[in-house]
C-alpha cells in the first residue's frame, strides 16, 4: 500500500505558518500576530492535486534546531523523527517572513543541514512589498539551492502554485546537505538577504513613529490603560441592547413554554433549569464577544507584545519572564491555552510560577458572575463624562487579577530565591491591519464555544443540580419549601456554616459547587435553585431581580471577591495536571486559591458590612 | 591594509554593553559574551541566553540600533532593539551581553 506522504511546516516563530496550514487543510487554528501561539503540533489532511493526499504537520515556530523550550523541542523530535507512531517528515515546508529575510533565512539554511526535501514558501510577500522591499526570488532560489515560491498565507496567493508543486516529484530526493552547523549562519544568511532584497525605501518610517506614540515611556502606559479601560465600558454601553433582546426573547419563550406545557417535572425542568438556569448564562453572550472583539483586534494588530515590553519592569520585579506574557494574556480568554502556551519558556522554575498565577487572570467564564453582580448591585450612573460606574467596576476587578497574580508571582519568586533572571528577548512583530473577515470569524468561534459550553457541560451540570434540587420530593405534610427536603438543599444547608462567615447562604453554596465544572455555571445554578426554591412571582422575575431583593450588598461584594480568586474550573487543574506531571502542584494551586478566595471574600464581606453599618 | 593619515590621530572604537548604549545610537556588534564581572546566573541559564542571542543575530558585524527604553517601574526598563531587520523587545542584563561599537 502507497504510503501518505507526511509534510511538516516549519520555520521561525510567527512567520504565518498556521495560516498557511489553515489554508492549505481547510482548519481553523487561532492564528495571532505575536511568537508562541502554536505550542504543539496539529495535524491535518491535505488534499493534493493529484487526488492524492497528504498528511500535514504543523510545528510550534523555532528560532534554531537546537530547542530550549518545550515548543521547541516538539519541532525538534519531529524533525530528528523522534516521536513515537511518526516518522521523520518527508517534505517540509520553511515558512519565512519575506519582511525579515536576514532572521527567517538562518533558520533555513540549518534546516538545510538535515537534508531533508525542502520548499521554501516566502510567505508576507504582501507586507514585504508594502514595506517597499523587492525580493530577488529567482537568485534566492540560486542562493538557497531550494524551491523558492511566493505566497501570501492569509488572501491565498501562491496556495495553487504550492499545491501544484506538493504533486510534482513525488516522492522527493533529500537535498545535499550542504551547510554545516558549525558555519557562521548568521553571516551567510546576511549575507543572502543583502543579495537578493533590495530596499527601495525607509520601510519602519510608519512603524517607528507609531512606536513613538504607544511606547512612550510615559504617554505609552497611559494609552494602554486607556485602551483596556474603552474596553470593559464597550463591554457594558455597547451590549445592552442586545443583551436586553435576548432576554425579552427567552422571558417570551419561557412564557410560552410554561403556558402550554402541562404542570408536572418536564414543565419544572423546561422553567427551572433550561429558561431559569440556562438562560441566565446565554444573556452573557453579546458581553463574552464584545470583549473578544477587543482582544482579537489587539491581537491582530501587533499591539499586544508591545503591551508586553512596556510592562516588562513590572513583570520582572514580581519574577516573571517576560514570555509570561503571551499566556497570562492568553488566560483573560480561558486559563487552559494559558497554561499550554507556557510552554514557549525556557526555565521550568519560570514556567510553573506562570502556570500558578494563570488563573488569577480574569478568564470569560467569570464574566457572566461579574456583570450579573454588578448590574444588580452597583448603580448604573455615570463616574464622570462618559465613563460608567458599572464599567468602572469590572475594570477593578480585571486589575485585581492582575495585581493578585503578581503579588503571587512575587512570592514565589521570594520562595524559589531572587537569583534567577527571567529571560525576555521577544520579537516585536510589525503593526498589521485587523483582517475585519479574521475577527468575524474569530466572534463566530467565541460564540460557538460558548454556546457549545452552554450546551453541554453547563447544560449537563444544570441538569444535575436540577435533579438533586428536586430530589427526594417532600414528605406529606411538609412545611418548609420543596427544595430545602432536597440532596441541594441538605448539602447546601449542610456546607452554610461554613460559608456564612463570608456572607454566603445555602443557595450560593450550592451554586458554587457545580460551579467547579464551569464558573459560569453558578449563574446558571443561581438561576435553577432560586427558580426550584422561589414562589411562582419570583420564577417569573429574572436572576438580576431576585437576588437583588434578597442579598445584601455586603454579599454580593464578598462574591465578587470570591471570584477574583475562585478556585480553578476542573478542566483547568486537568491541564496543569497534564503540563505540571503532578499532582502535587494541582493540588498547591487549588488549595492557595482556595485560601486566597475565602480570605478575600471574609475581608470585603466584612468590611463592607461595617462601612454600611456605619453609613 | 589600513594606513594612517598624517595629522590625524586614530583612536580604537570605542567598545560598549548594548544596554550602554544611548537611544537612538547605531552600533556594530564586535562579540556576544558573558559580561566579565560579577555574573550572578548559573552557567547553564548564560548559556541558554548566549545560545537565543546568536539564533536571533546578534552576532559580529550585525548593525544594532537602540530604539528605546520602556518604562522602568522603579527597576530597570526593558529596551527595544533593531538588530538587522529585526525588532526586539530585551532586558538589559540581556543587552550586556552584546559588546558593540558605536557607529553613529
Amino acid at each position: 500500500m502507497e504510503k501518505t506522504p507526511l509534510i511538516a511546516l516549519v520555520g521561525a516563530p510567527n512567520s504565518g505558518k498556521t495560516a498557511l496550514f489553515n489554508r492549505l487543510t481547510g482548519s481553523r487554528q487561532k492564528v495571532a500576530n505575536y511568537a508562541g501561539v502554536t505550542v504543539e503540533r496539529k495535524e491535518g489532511v491535505f488534499k493534493l492535486e493529484n487526488g492524492k493526499s497528504a498528511r500535514l504537520l504543523d510545528c510550534p515556530g523555532a528560532y534554531a534546531l537546537e530547542a530550549i523550550s518545550l515548543d521547541e523541542k516538539v519541532t525538534q523530535d519531529i524533525l530528528s523523527g523522534s516521536i513515537e507512531g511518526l516518522s521523520r517528515p518527508d517534505l517540509l515546508i520553511c515558512v519565512v517572513d519575506s519582511t525579515n529575510l536576514g532572521l527567517h533565512l538562518k533558520w533555513v539554511l540549518e534546516v538545510k543541514s538535515l537534508g531533508l526535501p525542502i520548499i521554501v514558501a516566502l510567505n508576507l510577500m504582501d507586507e514585504s512589498k508594502a514595506r517597499g522591499l523587492k525580493i530577488d526570488t529567482d537568485a534566492l532560489k540560486q542562493h538557497l539551492g531550494l524551491e523558492v515560491i511566493e505566497t501570501v498565507a492569509i488572501s491565498r496567493a501562491g496556495i495553487q502554485s504550492l499545491s501544484q508543486r506538493l504533486v510534482m516529484d513525488w516522492p522527493r530526493p533529500p537535498v545535499a546537505a550542504s551547510v554545516s552547523l558549525t558555519d557562521d549562519l548568521n553571516h551567510q544568511s546576511r549575507q543572502i538577504t543583502a543579495m537578493v532584497v533590495q530596499r527601495s525605501k525607509e520601510s519602519l518610517t510608519l512603524e517607528q513613529k507609531l512606536d513613538g506614540i504607544l511606547l512612550h515611556p510615559q504617554l505609552g502606559p497611559i494609552l494602554l490603560l486607556a485602551i483596556l479601560f474603552a474596553m470593559f465600558q464597550a463591554v457594558y454601553s455597547w451590549a445592552t441592547p442586545l443583551m436586553d433582546a435576548i432576554e425579552i426573547a427567552l422571558g417570551m419563550m419561557g412564557g410560552w413554554a410554561a403556558s402550554s406545557l402541562p404542570d408536572g417535572l418536564f414543565r419544572s425542568f423546561v422553567a427551572e433549569a433550561l429558561f431559569g438556569g440556562l438562560g441566565s448564562v446565554l444573556v452573557f453572550l453579546p458581553q463574552i464577544l464584545i470583549l473578544f472583539l477587543f482582544i482579537l483586534v489587539l491581537e491582530e494588530s501587533g499591539y499586544l507584545p508591545r503591551a508586553a515590553f512596556m510592562l516588562d519592569g513590572i513583570m520582572a520585579r514580581a519574577g516573571l519572564t517576560g514570555r509570561s506574557f503571551i499566556p497570562l494574556l492568553s488566560s483573560f480568554a480561558c486559563a487552559i491555552p494559558g497554561i499550554m502556551a507556557t510552554r514557549s519558556i525556557p526555565d521550568l522554575k519560570d514556567r510553573l510560577s506562570t502556570i500558578l498565577v494563570a488563573p488569577l487572570m480574569t478568564c470569560s467564564a467569570r464574566l457572566p458572575v461579574y456583570v450579573l453582580l454588578i448590574g444588580v448591585f452597583v448603580p448604573n450612573q455615570a463616574l464622570w463624562g462618559p465613563i460608567g460606574l458599572q464599567g468602572f467596576v469590572l475594570f477593578c476587578l480585571y486589575v485585581a487579577g492582575i495585581v493578585s497574580a503578581f503579588i503571587v508571582a512575587f512570592v514565589l519568586k521570594l520562595w524559589r530565591g531572587v537569583s534567577d533572571r527571567p529571560l525576555l528577548l521577544m520579537v516585536l512583530p510589525h503593526y498589521r491591519m485587523p483582517n475585519p473577515a479574521d475577527i468575524f470569524q474569530g466572534l463566530k468561534e467565541r460564540a460557538w464555544i460558548f454556546i457549545s459550553r452552554i450546551t453541554g457541560i453547563i447544560f449537563a451540570a444544570n441538569t444535575l443540580l436540577w435533579l438533586l434540587a428536586s430530589f427526594p420530593r417532600p414528605p406529606v405534610g411538609a412545611t418548609r419549601p420543596d427544595i430545602d427536603y432536597s440532596f441541594a438543599g441538605q448539602i447546601g444547608h449542610a456546607l452554610e456554616p461554613l460559608f456564612a462567615p463570608i456572607g454566603f447562604n445555602w443557595q450560593i453554596v450550592v451554586a458554587l459547587i457545580p460551579g467547579l465544572a464551569a464558573r459560569e455555571v453558578a449563574v446558571s445554578a443561581l438561576g435553577t435553585v432560586y427558580a426550584i426554591s422561589g414562589s411562582e412571582d419570583e420564577i417569573n422575575q429574572s436572576l438580576g431581580a431576585v437576588i437583588g431583593s434578597q442579598w445584601s450588598i455586603a454579599t454580593a461584594l464578598s462574591l465578587l471577591a470570591w471570584y477574583v480568586f475562585a478556585p480553578q474550573c476542573l478542566s483547568t487543574l486537568a491541564v496543569i495536571r497534564r503540563e505540571t506531571q503532578s499532582w502535587k502542584w494541582v493540588g498547591i494551586s487549588a488549595g492557595y486559591l482556595f485560601a486566597l478566595a475565602y480570605l478575600a471574600a471574609f475581608i470585603t464581606y466584612w468590611a463592607a458590612k461595617s462601612l454600611l453599618m456605619g453609613a | 591594509m589600513d594606513k594612517a593619515i598624517p595629522g590625524v590621530e586614530v583612536t580604537a572604537p570605542t567598545k560598549l554593553r548594548l544596554d550602554d548604549l544611548k537611544i537612538g545610537a547605531k552600533a556594530l556588534i564586535v562579540g556576544v559574551k558573558s559580561p566579565d564581572s560579577a555574573d550572578l546566573e548559573p552557567q547553564s541559564a548564560t548559556k541558554v541566553l548566549l545560545k537565543r542571542l546568536k539564533d536571533l543575530g546578534f552576532s559580529p558585524g550585525e548593525e544594532v540600533t537602540l530604539l528605546g527604553r520602556a518604562p522602568d517601574w522603579g527597576g530597570q526598563g526593558a529596551l527595544r532593539v533593531l538588530v538587522g531587520q529585526t525588532h526586539l523587545a530585551m532586558r538589559s542584563f540581556e543587552a550586556r551581553h552584546v559588546v558593540v561599537e558605536v557607529l553613529t
